[in-house]
């Protein structure tokens, strides 16, 4: 198999890490964190574990609506110190992007803190080393570390998106530097997540969501799945979540043992996101009286016009299908709830080869002819 | 069509931006004092009053240059 053709701009530059490195910062393409300089080599070798052509274009990616190709993919996975295998579920995380319905413009853009949120499913998931247990969304996991980098410098240095010019967040979070985990399958007591989104269990899949931090759940004394799943409705509903704004889904991290407490009590997962949609309601009268106008009477007329403040239920999400409940983390009784971006939905897609078909392990990927 | 895009000036880099990879580079763009969101109704009318001959300008001479 001859080597891929790359399109890129090949720099020379002294062989020294600290010089490339400031080079990389100084020019707005890295996250201010160190970087492995992309040779062709590395960059060839990342491509050896996709079966898709080096100039295949995944995504236009606002605002700049620069074209993120499976080379600068790649690229961007070598400098985010990715492991080459995690090349597949990169590029489905990168077409989930491009799907409408994401607003990837509100990652890219706007002044809410939204990270891309990126839940793993299924073998590769695993194959990978993506960890869905203790501290998965902390440090210490290769995979998780990585690859929600890459996808971050590849969207920053394809898009556009020099914070404070061009990246608006106000505040940002942690999860803009990377915001991967798999979910916890082994210790769930129900189906895996990407089945209950109408994938198989041989699947594997990726997950994406423009969201926000975790916000943490402590409870170490309700023993019943209504007992937990009223902390986590405390937990997730708070005034200026944009949830009560905006259509959109909101994700629960149950800990293993919150998620058995709950199964304990017959629950099945498609009754957690019943019970959170339900009850997940504050009447209108908690919010500001400016917000009260400016987000519900004045927006809504028809429904909150003259409607009674105390008496008026918003609710956090418009649907049971809205509550993405997702087992993960280790040993301890803290769960988490997950706010996102509104106007925006989150998407899920099935790991496939160049030609369709559901990848079952990373031996499917073979290097494309297309790339001689 | 003339037309004249409005943005606080914290934003003018991301519309730029933004109506480039469009396509639009030549979209005139009318900057305001920034905030507009939580500004009462006095401020909001001192925006727009900071704006109307720049708006009239692009809307007119720019439209026909």
């Amino acid at each position: 198999m001859p080597d891929p053709k790359l399109s890129a701009d090949v720099l020379a530059v002294e062989d020294d890490l600290e010089k490339i490195n400031d080079l990389y910062f100084t020019r707005g393409w890295t996250d201010g964190l160190p970087i492995i300089p992309p040779t062709p080599g590395r960059v060839r070798r990342m491509l050896a574990c996709t079966d898709r052509a080096p100039d295949s274009v995944l995504l236009v990616v606002p605002p700049r609506r620069g074209e993120a190709t499976v080379e600068t993919l790649a690229i961007a996975a070598v400098m985010a110190g990715a492991p080459p295998e995690a090349m597949p579920l990169l590029v489905t995380a990168v077409e989930a992007l491009g799907e409408p319905a994401f607003n990837l413009f509100g990652v890219m853009a706007t002044t809410y803190p939204s990270g891309v949120l990126l839940i793993a499913n299924g073998p590769l998931a695993a194959e990978v080393g993506l960890h869905g247990g203790s501290g998965a969304l902390g440090p210490g996991w290769r995979a998780n570390a990585t690859i929600g980098r890459a996808l971050r410098l590849l969207l920053v240095n394809t898009g556009g998106g020099e914070p404070g010019r061009l990246d608006k967040s106000t505040l940002g979070h942690g999860g803009r530097f990377t915001y991967t985990l798999a979910e916890n399958e082994q210790e769930s007591p129900w189906e895996p997540f990407h089945v209950s989104r109408g994938l198989a269990a041989e699947d594997s899949a990726v997950t994406i969501l423009p969201a926000e931090a975790p916000h943490n759940i402590n409870d170490h004394y309700s023993s019943s799945a209504e007992g937990v799943l009223t902390m986590v409705l405390g937990t997730l509903l708070s005034l200026g979540s944009n949830n009560f704004f905006y259509d959109s889904e909101v994700v629960v991290f149950l800990s293993p043992e919150h998620a058995a407490a709950v199964a304990r009590d017959g629950w099945t997962r498609a009754d957690v996101q019943r019970f959170i949609f339900e009850r997940g309601t504050l009447p209108m009268e908690r919010w500001s009286r400016e917000n009260i106008h400016g987000r519900f009477r004045d927006k809504y007329p028809e429904q909150y016009a003259t409607a009674d403040a105390a008496t008026t239920l918003i609710p956090v999400v418009r649907g049971p299908d809205r509550v993405l409940v997702v087992v993960a983390g280790g040993a301890g009784r803290h769960s988490a709830t997950v706010g996102s971006i509104g106007i925006s939905r989150a998407v899920t897609r099935v790991v496939t080869t160049r030609d369709g078909r559901p990848a079952r392990s990373l031996s499917d990927f073979q290097p494309s002819q297309a790339h001689a | 069509m003339p037309v004249a895009l409005l943005c606080t000036k914290p934003f003018a880099a991301l519309a730029r931006a933004t109506a480039s990879g469009l396509g639009l580079d030549r979209i005139p763009i009318v900057l305001i004092t920034h905030p507009l969101a939580g500004t009462l109704e006095r401020e909001v009318t001192d925006r727009a009053t900071e704006a109307f001959d720049e708006v009239i300008r692009v809307l007119t001479v720019a439209a026909s240059a």
